[in-house]
C-alpha cells in the first residue's frame, strides 16, 4: 500500500478481536464500510469485502442463517460500537443480495428476502466432506437419516455437525447428481434417508 | 450614412459609453436606410438609444459594422407607422452637411467658413472653438501633461515654459494670449522685478524661489514684501478683468478656464460653444426646416416593432439635449473646480491655493481627499443620493483602486482584498427592462459576462449561480434582477457565443464556468490527494472543503460527489453528516 493511502489505513487502528476468538479485519473499523456506497465500482468492492467478512464470521461461529429481523445474532458483526457505526438492515439486505448473485448465499423463499442461508462452505465442499466421513466410518451401503448426519452421535466432532437443513439438502442434491448417493423420502425432513454407494468414493 | 461614425465595442459587443452617457432604450432587428434606399451594409442589428447618440450594432458582423450617430446632428424626426408588409420606420432628418461640423474638424470649418463671417457668429464663440487646437504641454517641474490652453500647470502651478508656446491659429481672438501679454509688460515696469534678481530667497529655508512666487515652494512661508504682493494682486485683478471683458456668451467657459481647467472642462466649454453654434446655424437658415433630401436623412426600419416607444424616447432625449451640458467624468476634479472657483469668486486673498509649489501640491492632495470624503458621505446619506451618485462612486472606486495599484509598497493581502471590493462595487449603468426592452436578456447576458468573467476566473473557473446572483445584484445596486432573469440570461451564453457556460450538475446545482475551466480530472485528483493527506481516521466534509479552498459549500459538495462517482473516494453517512474518505475498498485485501 502506498504512503498516501496508509494514512487512512492507520486510522483504522487495531483489528477488533471478539471473546469467541474471532478477529475482524481492520476494514471493519472504517466508517464508510457502514454506508452503502452509491458509486457502482466502489459498492462492488465494498459488498465483496462485506461478503468475505460475513462468511468468515459465520464459519467461525458455525452460523448458517442470517435473519434481518433478528438483530441479536449478528450484533457484533454489523454494529461496531467502537466507531459508533452500524449497517442498516437495507444495506445488509443489499449485501446479501450481492452474495446471492455470487452463489455465496440464498434467500429463504418464504421470507421475502428477510432471511438467508450463508454458504460459507460450498455444497460441493460439504458433499466431499460428508461422503469421506461416511466412507471412513464404514456407513456406506446402509441408510442414514438426515438427522443422523446433522445431529448424530457419530458426527459430533465433524464440521457439519448441526448443519442447516437447507445446506444439507443442497449437499445431498449434489451427491445424488454425482450418482454417489440416493435419497429416500421420509415423513419429515429429518426422517429423510440417504444411502451412499461404494462406487461413489 | 457618412454622418455615422464607427463606435467602440466591448468584448461582448456592447457599445462602450462615454462618461454620463446612459442607454435609454434598445431595440433589435432594426435595419438602416440611407435616405430612401436600404443601406446594404446595415440590414439588421440592434439599435441603442443613449442620451447622446443612436448606436447601431450589426447582428452578423458587430466588430466591423457598428456605427453611431450623434443626436445633436438630428434636426427632426418623422414617424411612419408601417403598412402591410412595410415595417414601421422613423426618419431622422439631419442638419445639412455644412452644419454638420465635427468637433475634431472645427478648426477646418472656422478657417473655411468662419472668415466670411456671414454666418453671423459671435467672434468669441469662434475664439472658444480654437482653444482646442493648441497642443498639450508638459510641465518642466512635475511632468504633468497639461491642456494646451493652460498657462500654468494644473498640479504644481508652475508656468508653461515659453519655448513650447504654440503659434495660435487666431491670435487676436485668443483670450489667453491677451491675458498672457499683460504680465510680460507689467513685469518690466515693476521695480525689483528685473532679470538681475532671478529669485527670492526664502527667509525660512533659504530656498531660491521664482520671483513670481508668493509662498516658498518648499516650506510655504510667505516670501514677498507688500509691494510685490500688491503687484501680484494687481496682476490677478487684471487677469480677472480681461476675462470679464469677454462677451457673456462665453462666461461659463471662461470661468472654468480661469480657474484650474481640466480636459473635461475644456470639453464642456467646447460643447457649450457647439450648442450655441448649432443654434446660430439654425438661425442662419431662417429656422426653416431643410427639405428632407436623401443625403440628409436616415431611416430606421423597425422589423420587430418598438418604433413607437423608441420615437418617444428619442424625442425626449433630443429635448433634454444632454450633450450640451455634458458633466465631467471625475467627481474629484469636478468638485475641486467648484471649490476653487468659489475661492476666486469670493475674492479671497489666498492665491497660494492656485500657485503652490510643493506645499501647493500637498494642499491640492489634501483638498482632493476632503472632496472625496464629502462625495462619499453625501452618497451614503440616503438611497436616492446613492443612486444619483452611482456613476461618481464607481469612478471614485476605480480611482482609489488605480492609486493602490500604483503605490509600490502595497503588496500585502489586505490591500488586495480592498481592491477586489472596490472593483466589484459597481456597474455604472445597469441594463434594465426599461432600457433594453425586447433584448433585455441578451443585453443582461452580455453585461453579466463583462462583469463576472474576471471574478469567475479569480474563483478558479467555477461559481455557483447563487453566488453569481449575489455578486451581480450587489454590483447593480438598486436595479436588482430576479433569479429567473439571471437564469434566462445565462441560458443565452452559448447562443451569444460568450466565454462562459452554465452547467447543471446531476444534483440540480447550477454553476457558471469559464470555457477554459478546470477539468473534472484536475479537480478530482486535487480532492483525492487532499483527502489522502488528512490525519489518520479523518474524513472530509463539504463544509471543510469549501472553507479550505474558498468555494461555496454547494460547489464543494458537487466536486466531492463528482470525485466519489469516479470511485476515488467513498462516503460515510452518519448522524454527524456526510464525510468523505479515501477509497480503501479498491485495493483492500483480507
Amino acid at each position: 500500500m502506498s504512503q498516501t493511502t496508509s494514512n487512512a489505513a492507520q486510522g483504522l487502528g487495531q483489528a477488533t478481536t471478539l471473546a469467541s476468538g474471532f478477529q475482524f479485519p481492520s476494514i471493519h473499523n472504517f466508517p464508510p464500510f457502514y454506508t452503502l456506497q452509491p458509486t457502482a465500482s466502489t459498492w462492488k468492492n465494498q459488498s465483496d469485502l462485506w461478503g468475505t467478512v460475513i462468511m468468515r464470521y459465520y464459519r467461525h461461529h458455525r452460523l448458517y442463517q442470517l435473519d434481518l429481523d433478528d438483530s441479536t445474532t449478528n450484533d457484533q458483526l454489523f454494529n461496531n460500537q467502537r466507531i459508533s457505526r452500524a449497517l442498516k438492515p437495507e444495506t445488509i439486505q443489499a449485501i446479501v443480495e450481492e452474495m446471492v448473485k455470487k452463489g455465496d448465499a440464498e434467500w429463504d423463499a418464504t421470507s421475502r428476502k428477510r432471511r438467508a442461508i450463508i454458504f460459507w462452505r460450498k455444497p460441493e465442499d460439504w458433499a466431499a466432506m460428508i461422503s469421506s466421513w461416511v466412507f471412513e466410518s464404514g456407513l456406506n451401503n446402509s441408510i442414514l437419516t438426515f438427522y443422523e448426519i446433522a445431529h448424530g452421535e457419530n458426527s459430533e466432532d465433524q464440521e457439519f455437525y448441526n448443519i442447516h437443513p437447507t445446506v444439507l439438502q443442497k449437499t445431498m442434491d449434489v451427491l445424488v447428481k454425482r450418482g454417489v448417493a440416493t435419497t429416500f423420502q421420509g415423513a419429515n425432513f429429518e426422517e429423510m434417508g440417504v444411502k451412499f454407494f461404494n462406487a461413489g468414493a | 450614412m457618412d454622418r455615422w461614425d464607427p463606435i467602440e465595442l466591448t468584448s461582448t459587443f456592447r457599445p462602450v459609453l462615454e462618461p454620463q452617457e446612459a442607454i435609454q432604450t434598445t431595440q433589435d432587428q432594426v435595419g438602416l436606410y440611407d435616405g430612401r434606399v436600404k443601406a446594404e451594409d446595415y440590414p439588421n442589428g440592434t439599435v441603442y438609444l443613449t442620451n447622446y447618440r443612436i448606436l447601431y450594432i450589426d447582428a452578423k458582423d458587430p466588430a466591423r459594422k457598428s456605427i453611431g450617430l450623434a443626436l445633436r446632428l438630428i434636426n427632426g424626426i418623422q414617424h411612419y407607422g408601417g403598412f402591410m408588409s412595410s415595417s414601421p420606420k422613423i426618419t431622422l432628418d439631419l442638419y445639412p452637411r455644412s452644419a454638420n461640423f465635427d468637433p475634431q474638424s472645427s478648426t477646418d470649418f472656422i478657417s473655411s467658413h468662419g472668415g466670411g463671417g456671414g454666418a453671423g457668429l459671435d467672434p468669441s464663440v469662434m475664439a472658444a472653438l480654437t482653444l482646442k487646437t493648441e497642443p498639450s504641454w508638459v510641465c518642466t517641474v512635475c511632468y504633468n501633461s497639461n491642456q494646451g490652453e493652460l498657462t500654468k500647470c494644473t498640479v504644481c502651478g508652475v508656468r508653461k515654459p515659453q519655448g513650447s508656446m504654440e503659434t495660435p491659429t487666431t491670435p487676436a481672438a485668443d483670450p489667453f494670449h491677451f491675458v498672457e501679454s499683460i504680465p510680460s509688460t507689467t513685469v518690466n515696469d515693476a521695480p525689483g522685478m528685473t532679470n538681475e534678481q532671478p529669485g527670492i530667497a526664502c527667509p525660512a529655508c533659504t530656498f531660491h524661489n521664482d520671483p513670481f512666487m508668493i509662498h516658498c515652494e518648499i516650506c510655504g512661508t510667505q516670501l514677498q514684501d507688500q509691494d510685490s504682493m500688491a503687484f501680484m494682486l494687481h496682476r490677478q485683478q487684471q487677469h480677472q478683468r480681461s476675462i470679464s471683458q469677454l462677451p457673456s456668451t462665453l462666461s461659463q467657459t471662461s470661468t472654468s478656464l480661469s480657474t484650474t481647467p481640466t480636459a473635461s472642462d475644456a470639453t464642456a466649454g467646447k460643447l457649450t460653444a457647439s450648442g450655441k453654434f448649432m443654434a446660430g446655424m439654425s438661425n442662419f437658415y431662417g429656422g426653416s426646416k431643410p427639405t428632407p433630401e436623401d443625403a440628409n436623412s436616415v431611416k430606421l426600419s423597425f422589423r420587430a416593432g418598438g418604433s413607437g416607444s423608441f420615437q418617444t424616447l428619442l424625442k425626449s432625449a433630443m429635448g433634454n439635449k444632454a450633450w450640451e451640458n455634458k458633466p465631467k467624468a471625475r467627481p474629484v476634479e469636478t468638485a475641486r473646480n467648484q471649490s476653487s472657483s468659489t475661492t476666486i469668486e469670493s475674492g479671497s486673498p489666498s492665491p497660494s491655493i492656485q500657485v503652490g509649489g510643493i506645499s501647493g501640491i500637498m494642499r491640492t492632495v489634501e483638498s482632493n481627499k476632503k472632496v472625496a470624503d464629502e462625495t462619499l458621505s453625501e452618497a451614503f446619506r440616503d438611497l436616492q443620493g446613492l443612486m444619483d451618485k452611482a456613476a461618481e462612486m464607481v469612478a471614485l472606486a476605480e480611482t482609489i483602486s488605480n492609486r493602490l495599484s500604483k503605490s509600490s509598497n502595497v503588496n500585502n493581502e489586505e490591500t488586495a482584498t480592498f481592491k477586489t471590493y472596490l472593483l466589484s462595487m459597481g456597474i455604472a449603468a445597469p441594463v434594465t427592462k426599461d432600457t433594453a426592452g425586447a433584448v433585455f436578456h441578451k443585453e443582461l447576458a452580455r453585461e453579466l459576462v463583462e462583469f463576472i468573467l474576471p471574478i469567475v476566473e479569480r474563483e478558479g473557473g467555477t461559481m455557483s449561480l447563487m453566488d453569481i446572483y449575489c455578486v451581480f445584484n450587489r454590483a447593480r445596486g438598486v436595479e436588482l434582477i430576479s433569479p429567473k432573469d439571471l437564469h434566462t440570461a445565462c441560458e443565452l451564453f452559448e447562443a451569444l457565443n460568450l466565454p462562459l457556460r452554465m452547467r447543471k450538475f446531476d444534483s440540480g446545482l447550477l454553476v457558471i464556468q469559464t470555457l477554459a475551466r478546470y477539468s473534472d480530472d484536475e479537480v478530482s485528483t486535487a480532492i483525492t490527494s487532499r483527502i489522502q493527506n488528512l490525519p489518520p481516521g479523518a474524513g472530509l466534509t463539504a463544509v471543510e472543503l469549501a472553507s479550505a479552498i474558498q468555494i461555496s459549500v454547494a460547489l464543494a459538495q458537487e466536486q466531492l460527489l463528482m470525485t466519489e462517482a469516479r470511485g476515488l473516494i467513498c462516503r460515510d453517512e452518519s448522524v454527524e453528516g456526510l464525510r468523505f474518505f479515501d477509497n480503501l475498498f479498491t485495493h483492500w485485501e483480507i
